[in-house]
């Protein structure tokens, strides 16, 4: 896992449960809290961290790993405002997710393991998104999907009748989309 | 909040800095020799590019000069085939005179040949013949063999003529022609200017013949009274190649019923495609073969058996053939 999800981690934890706590999930983990960017870090180290975030706070680990990404999604398109332009939607930004965005990312980081989306668009306002990935963070995903969908300023519902955690080869997730 | 919290807070901070900078130096080293390295790929690139246009230049300029040579080709082959027109002209057409039949068969290696033969009479009882091979084939060896041609043509002023006026006997008259001739040859310089050479005298009256031989294959006499065929002559030095040689005449008389063929060693020395030569003995077949026909027949036969024998109707050398028979 590169170092920016770690500090994207450290920064929500100490914005949120402040910077005793996140000093006190340091030391409850045994991890340095030294992150770069651009390093790569085991991911059960990320694990840890959000299980002793879990145990500190008390938040549910799935409550915690969308409000993750969620809280990821703004400071990722802060960073990366090539890929947001003007005239897109929620849906349409979806659908650019592993068409362009993930082949960008993996030339700027060449070895950098993302996780895979498949799409099915049949209908104006409808998307289902397969999520399938080693690590298994469809929630990190539904919390991007959440801070995008308030980015673009749309309503929406997600539902998630398949789970990898519970077996399933992809995460369906399918959205629907409130038109205003 | 705790000072030590804050303390360990700035320490983590202090430390990812501290390895955010190496790490960034360690970036900026590797971004610096993947520079370098791009700086000589682009050189390299330059450089062929540089190349490319080079022989994309010399490729055109080739180009350029080929299409100069096409064009230049094209004008020497049309020149040629001009030339050989004129060539073919300047042939005897098949002639009688009194019970003597004469005609002979040419086919140029290239559009123009070196070989050239004629016949014409001298006088009311005597005709001339003569075949000449020069050096080689092709334009060069034309200009020479039309050279021949113009100077022993009886309507210009031949040297024949004035020998044939001027002697007091065939053998005189030949040797002194040959002797005359070769010597305006010998005085050139360069290497075309060779020529094997046969000139003679028939009285088509009597049958008397004469002739000199210098270095052509020896004609073949088709005897009706001995029903053989023989060779006359025995060699003789090529036209041009030193002054003043006495040549020697050969006398025989052509009967009636009798043929005499003069040939180039186009024919004889024309190989098969399995690289065996024709040779004398397979031309001597085709003649003796036809002893009874007409001249016509026999020239036909022997165009048939040396194209079949060649397996082309392109020659590698010129070939030419003429003969006279006696009724």
């Amino acid at each position: 896992m590169k170092g920016v999800i770690f500090n994207y981690l450290a920064e929500m934890a100490e914005e949120v449960f402040g910077l005793e706590a996140w000093d006190a999930i340091l030391e409850k983990t045994g991890n340095s809290g030294i992150y770069i960017s651009a390093d790569t870090y085991p991911d059960q180290e990320l694990m840890d961290l959000v299980a002793a975030a879990h145990e500190i706070s008390g938040i549910p680990v799935d409550d915690l790993v969308k409000a993750f990404g969620e809280y990821m999604f703004p400071r990722f398109l802060n960073e990366n405002p090539q890929f947001f332009a003007d005239d897109m939607t929620l849906k349409s930004f979806l659908l650019t997710v592993d068409r362009v965005i993930h082949v960008e990312v993996r030339k700027l980081h060449p070895g950098a393991q993302l996780p895979e989306f498949e799409y099915k668009d049949e209908h104006d306002n409808e998307l289902t998104m397969y999520y399938t990935s080693p690590r298994k963070l469809c929630r990190v995903a539904e919390g991007l999907i959440a801070g995008a969908a308030k980015h673009f300023d749309t309503d929406y519902t997600l539902d998630h009748p398949e789970c990898m955690h519970k077996g399933a080869k992809a995460c369906t997730l399918h959205l629907t989309m409130k038109p205003k | 909040m705790e000072t030590t919290v804050l303390e360990r807070a700035l320490a983590r901070e202090k430390a990812r800095r501290l390895r955010a900078e190496e790490l960034l130096e360690t970036k900026s080293r590797e971004l610096y020799l993947s520079y370098e390295k791009l700086r000589d790929s682009h050189y390299k690139l330059e450089q062929a590019s540089r190349t490319l246009q080079e022989k994309h230049q010399q490729f055109m300029d080739k180009q350029d000069q080929f299409l100069m040579l096409n064009s230049l080709h094209d004008s020497v082959t049309h020149d040629l085939r001009l030339a050989a027109s004129l060539q073919e002209q300047i042939l005897p057409d098949p002639a009688q005179f009194g019970d003597i039949d004469a005609r002979g068969l040419s086919k140029p290696a290239m559009y123009v040949a070196g070989d050239i033969f004629d016949f014409f009479l001298i006088s009311d009882e005597v005709m001339a013949f003569y075949i000449a091979d020069v050096t080689g084939h092709g334009a060069a060896a034309a200009m020479v063999s039309y050279s021949i041609h113009k100077q022993l043509n009886p309507r210009k002023g031949g040297i024949c003529v004035r020998q044939f006026e001027s002697s007091g006997s065939f053998s005189q008259a030949v040797e002194s022609t040959v002797f005359s001739l070769n010597n305006d040859y010998a005085g050139l310089t360069g290497e075309n200017h060779y020529f094997t050479f046969i000139y003679g005298l028939l009285n088509h009256k009597t049958g008397e013949i004469c002739f000199c031989q210098a270095g052509h294959p020896a004609p073949l006499h088709w005897s009706h009274n001995q029903n053989s065929l023989q060779e006359v002559g025995s060699g003789g030095v090529p036209m041009g190649m030193f002054e003043d040689i006495e040549y020697a005449s050969y006398e025989f008389t052509l009967e009636k019923g009798d043929s005499v063929f003069l040939y180039s060693d186009g024919i004889t020395e024309c190989f098969s495609p399995d690289n065996e030569e024709y040779g004398k003995k397979r031309l001597s077949d085709v003649i003796t073969n036809t002893k009874n026909e007409e001249l016509s027949t026999t020239l036909r036969a022997v165009d048939k058996d040396i194209t079949n024998w060649n397996h082309s109707s392109v020659f590698n050398d010129d070939v030419s053939i003429f003969g006279i028979k006696r009724h």
